[in-house]
């Protein structure tokens, strides 16, 4: 009987861990994912909407039942299902394009989405996004209270995709805001909300430019955990939320109190970050590494209702033992 | 005389895949592991799409069981026709990772593109099988039983792959570190 061994992510520390975690982070943006999912559409392998309405040219649906003759009626149902879904979809557009609030996910051209991304040109976000990338996003029919803000490099062509909406609660910030209103969503699900053209990430207007890097004073966390400032000496020098990240990230796999602890001064001087997503897994994977792990479940099922389409899900699911 | 040896064991009701949600679900980790089993960043979506059509192409065939084993299989059956190829060969040293987009300060290029360099250039010096074994399990996080099924071997071919090529990247990045 072979045990499985422990991952070197989890047993290593050092370059090794950190190169691995790295790594994993490095996943497709949005942007490339739409960019793929349109390509696969050119060669008539997806379809937009597809996980709503049957393509036409998509394979059989796989299934243990496939064998029984029950499948010609499930095949009908579902696609009597899908229409409907579409119908609702649609008329939901509708009633929103009149009213002037934001369209509600439809199929929608990434094309419209880049000419408005022209005129709200954020920050152009990097093919390489990490699962940070991966924002929460509205499933399909949830009422869009704030416009997507669209990215400036959004493909051109024929989208297969409908443009990401923010939640409610995620509106689109001014620079440095909140996680997930802007950020490009997660895995580009073709006919649902979550593609490349949607809200860019304000990275670039980020207030905190990166500085220098050493700072004189950590927030209390009481302070931290009601979103308060504190007043710091007049000489302290404040990292960037990028750099107090990047400590945290390099910190878990050799120190995770020290990573935890980061995370949660990044939550206090700066509660509505840009990079609110990473700082949240990086502080459940070092409550997972201190073997807290009720508490990292806890915030792991408030991540998942914040970050619901986020592609650090899988990850968290594994690292958790869920699965 | 004939003996019922009673219903035949099936596997339980898979749930229903469509290659949308496949898509949705996998393509952006098959991405990833592309680049872990040597497919230059330039080449990735190339190749990336080649995956996702022959998953479109086999997806009748599936069983429905161990998809992330079928689809990471269908990964490396890719990827290394990808790396055969004459044209990768020639080029494959001095192939870099893209530029990151620093000046927008993401926080995946701030830290990341230097630390997956390391780790590519060490994986570089693994055989095919051994990197597989090494990327499927420690990057993706297969369990050693999906890596076996991946790669179509024995679980303790996989154990013994895995095992050297995790003490051979050790070593690289001891020699490095020192």
């Amino acid at each position: 009987m072979i045990k499985e061994p422990k991952r070197l992510i989890e047993s290593d520390s050092g370059p090794l861990a950190e190169s691995l975690a790295a790594s994993q982070l490095r996943v497709p943006s949005d942007t490339r994912m739409a960019a793929l999912a349109a390509r696969l559409a050119s060669a008539g392998v997806l379809v937009g909407d597809a996980a709503h309405a049957p393509a036409l040219r998509e394979p059989p649906r796989v299934s243990a039942l496939s064998q029984l003759p029950a499948k010609s009626l499930e095949s009908s149902l579902k696609l009597a299902l899908g229409a409907v879904a579409l119908s609702v979809v649609a008329l939901g557009g509708a009633v929103y394009w009149r009213y002037g609030v934001p369209r509600a996910a439809t199929s929608v051209v990434l094309a419209q989405n880049a000419a408005n991304a022209s005129a709200n040109a954020g920050t152009p976000a990097s093919d390489f996004e990490p699962p940070l990338a991966a924002r929460s996003t509205p499933a399909i029919g949830d009422v869009q209270a704030a416009p997507s803000v669209p990215r400036a490099d959004a493909p051109s062509a024929t989208a297969v995709a409908p443009a990401p909406e923010a939640t409610p609660e995620e509106a689109p910030p001014p620079a440095g805001g909140d996680s997930g209103e802007t950020r490009p969503n997660a895995p580009a699900t073709v006919g649902t909300n979550s593609v490349a053209g949607a809200a860019p990430r304000p990275r670039a207007a980020e207030p905190e430019a990166k500085r220098a890097v050493t700072s004189a004073t950590t927030p209390r966390s009481d302070a931290a955990s009601s979103g308060e400032r504190l007043p710091l000496p007049a000489n302290t020098v404040i990292d960037s939320e990028v750099e107090m990240l990047k400590k945290a990230r390099n910190a878990l796999s050799v120190d995770p109190v020290q990573a935890y602890a980061l995370t949660e001064r990044c939550r206090a001087q700066y509660p509505s970050g840009a990079f609110a997503q990473e700082r949240d897994f990086i502080a459940i994977s070092s409550l997972v590494r201190l073997g807290r792990r009720d508490e990292a479940r806890g915030r792991a099922s408030l991540f998942r209702t914040r970050y619901r389409n986020s592609a650090y899900l899988p990850q968290l699911t594994r690292m958790l033992g869920e699965e | 005389m004939a003996v019922n040896a009673g219903p035949a064991l099936v596997a339980p009701p898979a749930p229903d895949l469509s290659f949308a949600e496949i898509f949705r679900q996998h393509a952006r980790y098959l991405w990833r592991a592309l680049l872990g089993l040597g497919v230059r960043a330039a080449d990735v979506d190339d190749v990336c799409q080649e995956v996702l059509l022959v998953v479109h192409r086999r997806l009748p065939e599936f069983d429905g069981r161990a998809l992330r084993s079928w689809l990471y299989a269908i990964c490396l059956r890719v990827a290394s026709e990808y790396r055969r190829s004459a044209r990768v060969r020639r080029e494959i040293v001095v192939d870099e990772l893209p530029e990151a987009h620093t000046a927008e300060s993401q926080l995946d290029a701030v830290f990341t593109n230097e630390l997956c360099e390391h780790l590519l250039h060490s994986l570089d010096e693994l055989d095919e099988d051994k990197r597989a074994a090494f990327v499927l399990y420690e990057i993706e996080e297969l369990s050693l039983r999906e890596v076996a099924e991946a790669i179509g071997c024995p679980l303790q071919t996989a154990y013994s792959r895995l095992q050297a090529a995790r003490n051979q990247v050790r070593g690289t990045f001891a020699r490095r570190g020192s």
